[in-house]
């Protein structure tokens, strides 16, 4: 028996019971292998192996599968930090509901008539069951109420920390004198349900906003690499390692960061500097994952493998821009420091009252209102809409950057569109395709030959268009491949010159094909600006493009021609937006990152996520416009249920506040009150999943 | 009652380290493979079945 070694593989595209099928009946194919398991949530597969087993061969059996895999990275420190972090949260949970249940048991038995020696006995049993959850469960609370107030800031969390401290000092005092309220039942119940909220917030950010899920958004798969004495090959980007030699062809986006070797190039450097002009790099000159090739065919050394590149890098910026804390909610913060302040000034016009005369009893009402007069809204209500919303918005293809989002898309006035990719589908196609008649089935198979040699769209286009009417690729050599930006791409065949561009494919002189390229509009895209100028919302067009086609573009939308701007520059474009403080921006493309930067709201549509990535605050996963009536829907529906909270929340405790502060706030009230108060906003909160237009 | 609540909460204690102990395990780790992986047939089973049936 051979010692076995464990392997480690990140694998994408697993999501069904049938994927996993698949992905078991590796023990076959890899065999002999062992424990084989796979881990959907963190896309992880694992299995112990012989050592002799080499990691191409596991990579290799996996994309036959149809699944994309590489090597799994090392984990972080931040990473394993998260998994503790994670765990222990788990545990603290686990505590809390543990004291929380038990208490709740002791508590019912008191309030239903227990007195003496045995309500003593319960009561010492709760002050015991309390102090694990009061102590070990709360501690990320006192934490970070202390680190806020080091920072001189009020949070949400210090309320709570307040009506915790408050009522175990009150509870534990009214213990050892024998008589009293003891509140640790809602100690407890609100302590479980603010780790609850937040333990789950943690998961499904971590599950949606991973950045392994904002790796899956990007476009460029496959790289041209260099072979020593032999033709280059196609493969993943994924697999390529330091010392690797690729090339990028004109239009291409550099997928690695590299040196560049042999020639000079010009480069789009906008997604790294936000510079929009491209830019010149001399032979040696570091070049980074994101530039664009602007020039001809370029090569380049490859430095760094994909995981460690700068663009991963500012992906993982995002990520943590995501995981702030709920409480960093602006919003939420105003209402939950007036909140506090009005609590504290009515518990404190409560204690002058009975000050001197009946202090005890003031006391006694001061923290009887601070415990009952809940922050649950504001506490894990609010932050639960906010999430749930996030979710709902990631499942249909909208990630969404942090939820401030909500509240902005509510002011929006403006609507700019980007034309290129948004308006339409930006992928330059084949509009048509006529043949003349000397365009001979040898004439189809030795073109097909050529264009397979390019990645450029025109080339693709007709490789296409020949694949699709079932011509085979001649066997004959093509000699002197030449592909010139603006000019074309040339070939020799047989001793006969071919030459295509983008508008037409030529032997020698006689043209063999009339092509017309151009890009087509989406056909949702009408529908959605109808309904936006419904709304009474202004709609832009801003694009680089010429302004013949812009007007054509926006003809067919029914966008007014007064509102398109045609050949914009990037700083035109921030200009304008400018003067449009409360626009919403619909961007795609690297000439627009800056113009998504500045705009009010910045949404960037799939494709272009690499170049907007840090600028803006929406995604689209999905080239779907639609998903932007759905985003002002979906914001429309988490205002509504915040607000309807809000109110609910301030209502209940302005007369359970003055209740408390008039003295008629038994124990036995407070305790059915809390949780019950608390538990509606969570079901109230819950409604965001449901309801609203079908989201499919 | 002064036996039997002790008793409960020991009880308590009890299913709280078990918890703890399986947190620390990682069994909380995954909580989305499970759920489609109980879809799927044993294979040597359903050979098994198949066999059987011939």
């Amino acid at each position: 028996m051979t010692a076995l070694k464990d392997f480690e593989f990140h694998v994408e595209g697993v999501h069904c019971a049938n994927c996993l099928r698949k992905i078991d009946s590796l023990k076959q194919s890899l065999a002999p292998i062992e424990s084989l398991n796979f881990d959907m949530s963190h896309n992880r597969l694992s299995f112990k192996g012989p050592e002799s087993l080499s990691q191409e061969l596991v990579l290799d059996e996996v994309s036959k599968l149809g699944f994309a895999g590489r090597e799994y990275d090392e984990e972080s420190e931040i990473d394993i930090q998260a998994k503790k972090d994670n765990v222990r949260n788990l545990i603290r949970l686990g505590v809390a509901a543990v004291s929380t249940g038990n208490i709740m048991l002791l508590a019912a038995s008191i309030y239903s008539g227990a007195v003496g020696v045995e309500a003593q006995f319960m009561n010492w049993l709760m002050l015991l069951l309390a102090i694990p959850a009061i102590t070990y469960g709360a501690w990320p609370l006192y934490r970070s109420a202390w680190a806020d107030l080091k920072q001189r800031k009020v949070s949400v969390d210090l309320p709570i920390v307040i009506a915790i401290m408050a009522g175990s000092v009150l509870s534990t005092h009214s213990i050892f004198r024998g008589e009293g309220d003891v509140y640790f039942d809602s100690i407890t119940a609100l302590i479980f349900l603010i780790l609850a909220s937040r333990y789950f917030l943690s998961r499904v950010q971590a599950k949606y906003f991973g950045v392994g899920r904002l790796q899956n958004l990007f476009k460029i798969h496959k790289v041209k690499k260099v072979q020593e004495g032999k033709p280059s090959v196609v493969v993943e980007v994924e697999s390529l390692r330091s010392g690797d030699i690729v090339i990028v062809g004109p239009n291409q986006v550099i997928p690695v960061d590299g040196e560049l070797i042999e020639r000079a190039a010009s480069l789009d450097t906008s997604l790294i500097s936000g510079e929009s002009r491209p830019r010149s790099f001399a032979p040696g000159e570091k070049v980074y994952m994101g530039m664009k090739n602007c020039g001809g065919d370029i090569t380049i050394l490859v430095t760094t493998r994909f995981e460690k590149s700068r663009i991963n890098k500012m992906l993982q910026d995002v990520e943590s821009a995501v995981n702030l804390k709920p409480r960093s909610i602006e919003f939420l913060d105003k209402v939950g420091q007036s909140f506090l302040v009005v609590v504290m000034i009515a518990a404190s016009l409560t204690l002058m009252y009975f000050w001197g005369h009946n202090t005890e009893e003031g006391i006694r009402r001061a923290l009887a209102l601070i415990l009952v007069a809940c922050p649950c809204t504001f506490a894990f209500g609010t932050p639960l809409v906010f999430s749930l919303g996030m979710v709902k918005a990631a499942k249909n293809g909208l990630l969404i950057k942090h939820p401030s989002v909500f509240e902005k898309i509510q002011k929006v006035k403006d609507i700019v569109f980007d034309k290129t990719g948004t308006l339409t589908d930006g992928r330059y196609e084949l509009q048509s395709f006529s043949a003349m008649e000397s365009f001979t089935d040898l004439e189809r198979s030795r073109v097909l030959t050529l264009v397979s040699q390019s990645e450029h769209p025109v080339s693709r286009s007709i490789r296409d268009e020949l694949l699709k009417q079932g011509v085979v690729a001649s066997t004959e050599k093509t000699e002197a491949i030449t592909e010139i930006p603006t000019r074309g791409l040339e070939g020799k065949i047989s001793g006969r010159h071919y030459h295509v561009n983008s508008h037409e494919v030529r032997r020698e002189n006689e043209v063999l094909v009339k092509l017309q390229m151009g890009d087509q509009v989406w056909p949702e895209a009408a529908k959605v600006v109808k309904e936006f100028q419904r709304q009474g919302k202004s709609l832009y067009v801003l694009s680089g493009d010429n302004t013949d086609n812009v007007q054509a573009v926006a003809a067919d939308l029914g966008i007014e021609p007064s509102h398109c701007f045609s050949e914009q520059s990037p700083e035109m474009k921030n200009e304008f937006l400018e003067q449009h403080p409360q626009a919403m921006m619909l961007g795609d493309g690297a000439n627009d990152s800056l113009a998504l930067a500045k705009a009010y709201v910045g949404i960037a549509a799939n494709g272009s996520l690499s170049s907007s990535l840090k600028a803006s605050d929406v995604y689209l996963m999905k080239q779907d416009l639609r998903l932007l009536s759905q985003l002002s829907q979906l914001s429309q529906r988490v205002r509504d249920i915040i607000r309807q909270n809000l109110t609910a929340a301030v209502f209940y405790n302005v007369v359970v506040g003055a209740l408390a502060i008039t003295g008629y706030i038994h124990p036995l009230l407070a305790a059915v009150l809390m949780p019950l108060s608390s538990l509606s906003q969570l079901l109230s909160s819950l409604r965001i999943l449901r309801g609203g237009q079908s989201w499919t | 009652m002064f036996v039997l609540l002790p008793m409960a909460l020991l009880f308590a204690f009890g299913f709280l380290l078990a918890f703890i102990w399986a947190a620390r395990k990682g069994q909380f780790d995954d909580l989305e493979t499970p759920k489609h992986r109980i879809l799927l047939d044993d294979e040597k089973d359903g050979k098994e079945y198949q066999e059987a049936r011939r």
